[in-house]
């Protein structure tokens, strides 16, 4: 697990994943995941700035930091079984913001029951075309819930 | 007045079908006064079709006696009340869009999948959805969402063209598009309102989304 300091700028070369819950899931008549809406980007109600969770911040290779990710955050919020999980580049991200005239800052955040917690700063709250250009080209991988242990 | 008419016609889970409705419209606006006069036969009818449609509870939503009450009532009410709306429409819906978007409404507000920040469909919304679908009329159905405002979204996919709506109230739409057209990527979004949904998106053949290749 590595050590950083609240407010540390993550490395563009880092992961975060972003929890999407199942209403914001694209799904197929056999409710097969297609992809997310771009509203899983948007800020939730009482969101300053999107939620993310870094997986650097765990030790070991990519498939254990989601692992780790993922059991965290079960133990911290309820993590519904038919939700999913974006995974994304710390440095796409911040292009394709970067790209729809905002410039982010990708931030490490720890609260209390999640560690890993990092969050977006400086994102517009209602930005319909960035919020499709970061559901339909920021990630790099979505990862069924019922797919990790 | 309309609940009498029900009365004895169905059974125990019938009637708290038909009675939440009307709980969920006070205030001024009641989902009858949007609708032509409907008869006593008629709304027998729409509610023996409502039961037809539904599906029944999983095993694991049967176990969630922890969750808060007025939540399940507010998911239940909720969906009673856009079921009836698209009840009121069913005669331009074919039997299997009807039951799917039937399906889709219930997973919408499954509770064992409720994510505490949502919001139940707003009426408003989804009257906007029905007026575009029935406009539209896809051949190709969408898969459906809910925004945390409440308000429905829809995605059409192919490939890797996508054609995304969200509904708001007083017939507006929301889209914004991904084509790929002749080796180059093209975005484009908009707001509109509902009868002018099909011009704004003419240009990137939306046929694409709605219908299948072969027809």
């Amino acid at each position: 697990m590595q050590k950083h300091k609240k407010g540390y700028l993550l490395p563009d070369d880092n992961h975060v994943i972003r929890y999407v819950s199942p209403n914001r899931l694209i799904k197929d008549d056999d409710g097969n995941v297609l992809g997310v809406f771009p509203q899983a980007f948007a800020l939730r109600p009482n969101e300053e700035a999107p939620s993310v969770n870094w997986l650097e911040h765990f030790e070991g290779d990519y498939d254990a930091r989601i692992k780790q990710t993922v059991h965290e955050l079960r133990a911290a919020i309820s993590v519904k079984g038919k939700s999913a999980f974006g995974v994304a580049v710390v440095g796409n991200i911040k292009e394709i913001c970067k790209k729809n005239g905002t410039a982010v800052r990708i931030v490490y955040d720890p609260r209390k029951s999640i560690e890993s917690h990092a969050e977006i700063r400086n994102f517009p709250r209602d930005d319909l075309s960035l919020l499709e250009d970061l559901a339909n080209g920021a990630l790099c991988q979505l990862i069924a819930n019922a797919d990790i242990e | 007045m309309h609940q009498q008419s029900f009365t004895g016609a169905f059974s125990m889970s019938d009637k708290q079908l038909l009675f939440a409705a009307p709980r969920a419209f006070k205030g001024s606006m009641t989902p009858w006064s949007l609708l032509p006069e409907v008869s006593s036969t008629a709304l027998n009818e729409i509610a023996r079709q409502l039961e037809e449609l539904k599906i029944p509870p999983s095993p694991a939503s049967l176990s969630l006696t922890s969750q808060p009450r007025n939540l399940q009532e507010s998911l239940f009410d909720a969906t009673a009340s856009v079921k009836i709306l698209a009840a009121q429409v069913a005669m331009h819906m074919d039997k299997n869009w009807r039951e799917k978007l039937f399906r889709q409404i219930d997973s919408l507000h499954d509770l064992e999948e409720w994510d505490s920040e949502d919001k139940p469909i707003r009426r408003a919304s989804f009257a906007t959805f029905l007026k575009a679908i029935l406009q539209v009329k896809p051949q190709r159905h969408p898969g459906l969402g809910l925004s945390y405002e409440g308000y429905l979204i829809a995605a059409w996919t192919l490939g890797q063209d996508r054609l995304i709506t969200e509904y708001l109230p007083n017939d507006r739409v929301r889209w914004i598009l991904t084509r790929h057209i002749d080796g180059e990527i093209e975005r484009a979004s908009g707001q509109t309102i509902v009868s002018r949904l099909t011009e704004c998106l003419a240009a990137y053949q939306p046929e694409h989304w709605f219908f299948d290749a072969k027809a």
